[in-house]
């Protein structure tokens, strides 16, 4: 009996996170006060750490809100109390012709790029989902994975450089 | 070798900055259990050694002989130089002559002589004195001839209306000589100033003030 | 007795974990209340005997009722809200402020069974929820359309961000050593006595710690995003009644939080040199947080230049520096010893 309730349970868990990131997301891209379309895009952050718990991978859930919540967005929401942020500014109205046409098409590049490996190579569904220790996981980042996980170091790492490098010749300027 | 001796004096300077903080906090902390240098007020009044250099409202200073008079001579000077206005001084009017002395007088004018008429007192009928405009500026000390005004030692004046910082100076004066000339006859009684469970200290200011 | 275990045994195991949740939550909520009248009331008295004067003393026995009179006075104050502010960030923000708190709590060892839930991933848990608090102050300051809160709510994410890496990097230090992210193997890795608690073997992720700490928690010296004398209040300068009593809470319960993980992490936990117990463990994380009062009414507030520079070109380097050096004794200690013949256990 137990076994359908948290069944029953779990699916509601999971059109909360569903709503949550849907409704987030679409604060986020339509609100036109800056402070509330962030407030939309952390909504959805939440919501997608709490698709990760419900998949049994609670690291990365913390993760999700140590990085992208604690680091990212205030790092975005900083870029905003910057800039003007006000609800008539000049880039708030909404958005219509070539640009629309534009963004859409750069909303929908991920996706014609991901389906197709997906639909041709199906990974195998379970039921439940696999419990991975932290430990797994690192050992699987320094083990089987270690090229893409260097890769992206290196990508950071230039990232990295690059800002610096900015900075550096603003100041001599 | 220079750059070792850079990379310890540089060290040293951060040992120097990190014992810093310990001092710091051994300076809180022995502080912290030391006694406290404040005092409860309604409870404990600060020591009279402590208030005898508190400017607080002017009071009059009696004549030595006869302490509920005032030294006064009603000369104004302390009015015209007080800067806010806050002292208003009424001088006494010349004592009526008897018919006795009238008539002497008017006989003496008769004579062609010129006689003098009975002089007014020298000191005031009245002193007010206005302590929400005053600013302690110390003018009408120093303006006083015969030095009769001098700063009190009030600390804990306090007052429930505006009027009760409007003071009677004269009767002022003569509350604190009948005071004294109490203490006088009475020399076994300790001075309540100088203990420090003077509860009603507050409270006996403040109906000064409203007399 | 018997009764009882049949009583919990007839229920069912869900119910008893959704009770469980709820009496926990209710428990963290009294504590953080608790702690939150004690430590102001202990915070006005430190202030007064450092400056040597008696700090409250007139409501109730040494003004113990003092902290009790100002929640109420909180509490039923009104609560106004300034023109133009957007209320629904306005209101959102100390709310925001206050409830991850709690969950903070839930990892918390009090002792070996008395801990809320006794995650795998104790620290993560803490870490990427107190990451929240930032978000409520940056909220805070841009809603309550003041300048000062702005002001406040920058220096504020500029001091978080900073500081959250050097407490990363002081306690992934200890994970490392300890080899488990769970607060109840971290305490259960360190002894009774002293000399065995992970400060010893780790003073200098404790230094580290200890700084982060006060400027995780927005203390003095490190108070910055408040900073009375500049900004009124920081970004609280818009909120009254109990819109400043939730950021209050909050900063208090963090101050709770931060402490108890210094002593789960650094201080041997719950563990003593006899009778094991929570008692321990609340001794040291009070002894931590009298620490953080007595400092706050030492030092000056430093400036924000300073307080960055000392993050970025001090904690962070010796993080780092410190996270090499655990990896090296790590993987070399052993080594070593072996050669040389002597211990081997590890």
């Amino acid at each position: 009996m137990t076994d359908t309730i948290m069944e029953y349970l779990a699916y509601a868990a999971y059109g909360v996170y569903l709503l949550i990131i849907i409704g987030g997301s679409a604060v986020a891209v339509l609100e036109k006060n800056l402070v509330r379309a962030f407030i939309g895009l952390i909504a959805t952050l939440f919501g997608v750490a709490g698709m990760y718990l419900l998949l049994q991978s609670p690291f990365l859930a913390f993760m999700q809100l140590l990085i992208y919540i604690g680091a990212v967005a205030v790092l975005i929401f900083f870029a905003i109390m910057l800039a003007d942020s006000r609800s008539d500014g000049d880039e708030a109205g909404l958005v219509f012709g070539k640009k629309f046409i534009r963004a859409a098409l750069a909303g929908l590049l991920p996706i014609l790029l991901l389906t197709p490996p997906i639909f041709v190579h199906p990974a195998s569904t379970e039921l439940l989902p696999d419990v991975v220790t932290v430990a797994e996981i690192g050992k699987g980042l320094m083990g089987e994975y270690v090229l893409a996980f260097e890769l992206i170091s290196i990508i950071l790492l230039v990232a990295m450089a690059g800002g610096v490098f900015l900075a550096m010749d603003r100041r001599k300027k | 070798m220079k750059c070792l001796m850079n990379v310890v004096l540089y060290v040293t300077d951060i040992a120097k900055g990190l014992w810093s903080l310990v001092v710091g906090l051994a300076i809180t902390g022995r502080y912290a259990l030391s006694r406290h240098k404040t005092v409860r007020y309604p409870f404990a009044v600060v020591a009279k050694e402590n208030t005898e250099t508190f400017r607080g409202p002017i009071e009059l200073v009696g004549l030595p002989k006869d302490p509920s008079t005032p030294k006064c001579i009603s000369c104004m000077l302390c009015v015209q130089a007080c800067p806010s206005n806050c002292i208003s001084v009424k001088k006494q009017a010349a004592p009526k002559m008897t018919p006795e002395q009238q008539k002497a007088f008017d006989e003496a004018v008769a004579r062609g002589e010129n006689p003098k008429k009975p002089a007014a007192p020298r000191n005031p009928a009245e002193y007010h004195y206005d302590f929400t405009y005053c600013s302690l500026c110390a003018c009408c000390v120093e303006a006083c001839p015969v030095n009769s005004i001098r700063f009190s030692h009030e600390l804990y004046l306090a007052g429930t209306r505006r009027e009760d910082f409007n003071m009677d100076l004269l009767a002022r004066l003569k509350r604190t000589a009948a005071k004294d000339a109490q203490k006088a006859a009475k020399p076994a009684a300790t001075d309540p100033a100088t203990t420090t469970a003077a509860v009603g200290a507050g409270k006996a200011t403040a109906e000064e003030a409203t007399a | 007795m018997q009764e009882i275990c049949t009583f919990f045994e007839n229920i069912p195991p869900l119910a008893l974990d959704v009770l469980w949740l709820v009496a926990v939550l209710i428990l963290v909520i009294a504590y953080i209340t608790v702690c939150a009248l004690l430590l102001v009331y202990l915070e006005r008295k430190v202030a007064g005997f450092v400056q040597r004067r008696p700090g409250p003393y007139e409501v109730g026995p040494y003004g113990i009722l003092q902290s009790a009179c100002d929640a109420v006075k909180l509490v039923v104050k009104q609560i106004i809200k300034p023109a133009h502010v957007d209320p629904g960030l306005y209101f959102l923000a100390p709310i925001l402020s206050f409830f991850p708190v709690l969950l903070l709590f839930l990892p918390l060892p009090f002792s070996r069974l008395l801990t809320g839930m006794n995650v795998n991933l104790g620290i993560l848990l803490v870490l990427a929820f107190s990451g929240i608090n930032v978000i409520a102050v940056l909220l805070a300051g841009v809603s309550s359309n003041n300048k000062f809160g702005l002001l406040g709510a920058a220096r504020g994410v500029s001091q978080s961000v900073a500081y959250e890496i050097p407490l990363l990097l002081s306690t992934l230090a200890i994970a490392m050593m300890t080899g488990s992210l769970s607060f109840t193997e971290i305490v259960e890795g360190q002894g009774g006595w002293p000399w065995q608690w992970n400060i010893i073997l780790q003073p200098v992720a404790f230094v580290i710690f200890i700084f982060s700490m006060f400027g995780e928690t927005n203390r003095l010296p490190f108070d910055l995003p408040e900073g009375e004398s500049e900004l009124t209040g920081g970004f609280h300068t818009e909120y009254s009644g109990m819109g400043f009593g939730l950021f209050f809470l909050a900063e208090y319960a963090n101050m709770v939080v931060v402490c108890s993980i210094a002593t789960a992490l650094f201080l041997g936990g719950y563990k003593g040199p006899f009778l094991d117990g929570p008692w321990w463990f609340l001794a040291k994380s009070w002894t931590l947080l009298f620490f953080m009062l007595w400092v706050r009414f030492t030092y000056p507030r430093i400036r924000f230049d300073q307080m960055l520079n000392l993050n970025w070109k001090w904690l962070l380097p010796l993080g780092v520096l410190n996270l090499l050096a655990t990896a090296f004794a790590m993987k070399f200690f052993p080594v070593v010893a072996n050669f040389f013949g002597f211990g081997g256990a590890a």
